[in-house]
C-alpha cells in the first residue's frame, strides 16, 4: 500500500514533464503596444522642464494681477489714472478723425 | 543594451521572441490565465521603461525570468492580502491545470499543482523554473540571486515538502 502510494506521488511529481508551452493570446502584444502608447505620452509630459512650467504659472499669475488692476480701476471712475486724464485732454479718445479736422 | 524606445519594429520583435516563454512562466507560478498575461504585459512594460535594468551580466531570457518571478510573488502576496483582509474574501483558486500538460497526465498533474500552492515562495519559483521550464541550477541561481547549492538544497527541500503534501492530499481525496 504505502508502495502504491510512492509511486503514485512520484507521478503526480513527473506530471509536469513534456508539457507543451501554452498559446499566447494574439491580443497579448496589442495590449502590451497600447500600454507603450500610454506610457510615451506620459514620458513626454514628465520631460517638460520645472523652468518652463514656473515660467508659464509666473506669467498667468502677472497677466492675472494686471487685469484685475484694470477691472478695479474702471470700477470707480472718480478716480482716473494720470494716463486716462492725459487721453481725455488731448482728446485721443476720438477716434472721428474728420470730426477732428473739421474742428481745425 | 536594450534600449526600445526609439525603435517600435525591434521591441514588437523582443515581445514575439520571448512572451510565450515568460507568459508560461508566469501561467505555471499564479496558475491563473487572465492573471498571467497581466503579468507578462507588467513584465515588457517594464523591459520598455527600464532597459538600463538590464546590464549583459546574464542572457535576457534569465533577466526576463527574474523580472517575471519577481512580478509573480507581489501579485500572489497581494492576492493573499486581498483574501485575508476581508471577511468575504476571494474564493480560493479553482483547480489549475496548464493547457500544455498532456492529457493522460493531467489529473495527476491537478494535484501537483494543488500541491505547489502550499509551497514557499522560493521553493515554488525553485521548482516552476526547474521542472516546468527546464532551467539549470546555474540559470536558476541567477535568476533568483543565489549560488548553486542553496538552488540544490532549495529544490530538494520543495521536493520533499511536495511528497509530504501530496500524501496528505491522497488520503483526503
Amino acid at each position: 500500500m504505502e508502495n502504491i502510494n510512492e509511486k503514485w506521488i512520484e507521478e503526480v511529481l513527473q506530471s509536469a514533464k513534456g508539457m507543451h508551452p501554452a498559446a499566447v493570446d494574439p491580443y497579448l502584444l496589442t495590449g502590451i503596444e497600447a500600454r507603450v502608447q500610454q506610457l510615451k505620452r506620459k514620458l513626454v509630459v514628465e520631460q517638460i522642464p520645472l523652468y518652463w512650467v514656473l515660467a508659464a504659472a509666473a506669467a498667468i499669475g502677472l497677466l492675472l494681477v494686471l487685469n484685475i488692476s484694470l477691472l478695479r480701476n474702471e470700477a470707480s471712475p472718480s478716480k482716473k489714472s494720470s494716463l486716462q486724464e492725459l487721453v481725455q485732454e488731448y482728446g485721443w479718445n476720438n477716434s472721428d478723425f474728420y470730426t477732428m479736422n473739421d474742428s481745425k | 543594451m536594450l534600449n526600445f524606445r526609439d525603435d517600435a519594429v525591434a521591441f514588437r520583435a523582443f515581445i514575439l521572441e520571448h512572451q510565450t516563454r515568460v507568459f508560461n512562466a508566469v501561467l505555471n507560478k499564479v496558475q491563473h490565465v487572465q492573471d498571467a498575461e497581466d503579468i507578462t504585459q507588467e513584465v515588457f512594460i517594464d523591459v520598455y521603461r527600464k532597459p538600463e535594468a538590464y546590464r549583459g551580466e546574464a542572457a535576457v531570457s534569465t533577466w526576463l525570468y527574474r523580472i517575471a518571478m519577481n512580478k509573480c510573488i507581489d501579485h500572489l502576496r497581494k492576492k493573499q492580502r486581498r483574501r485575508g483582509g476581508t471577511a468575504t474574501g476571494e474564493k480560493e483558486p479553482m483547480d489549475f491545470v496548464h493547457p500544455g500538460i498532456v492529457a493522460e497526465n493531467r489529473e495527476k498533474a491537478r494535484f501537483l499543482y494543488k500541491a505547489m500552492r502550499q509551497l514557499p515562495d522560493k521553493q515554488q519559483t525553485a521548482w516552476v523554473l526547474s521542472e516546468m521550464e527546464n532551467l539549470s541550477y546555474k540559470d536558476i541561481g541567477e535568476v533568483m540571486n543565489l549560488s548553486l547549492s542553496s538552488v540544490e538544497s532549495l529544490l530538494f527541500r520543495a521536493r520533499q515538502n511536495l511528497k509530504k503534501i501530496l500524501s496528505g492530499l491522497s488520503k483526503n481525496e
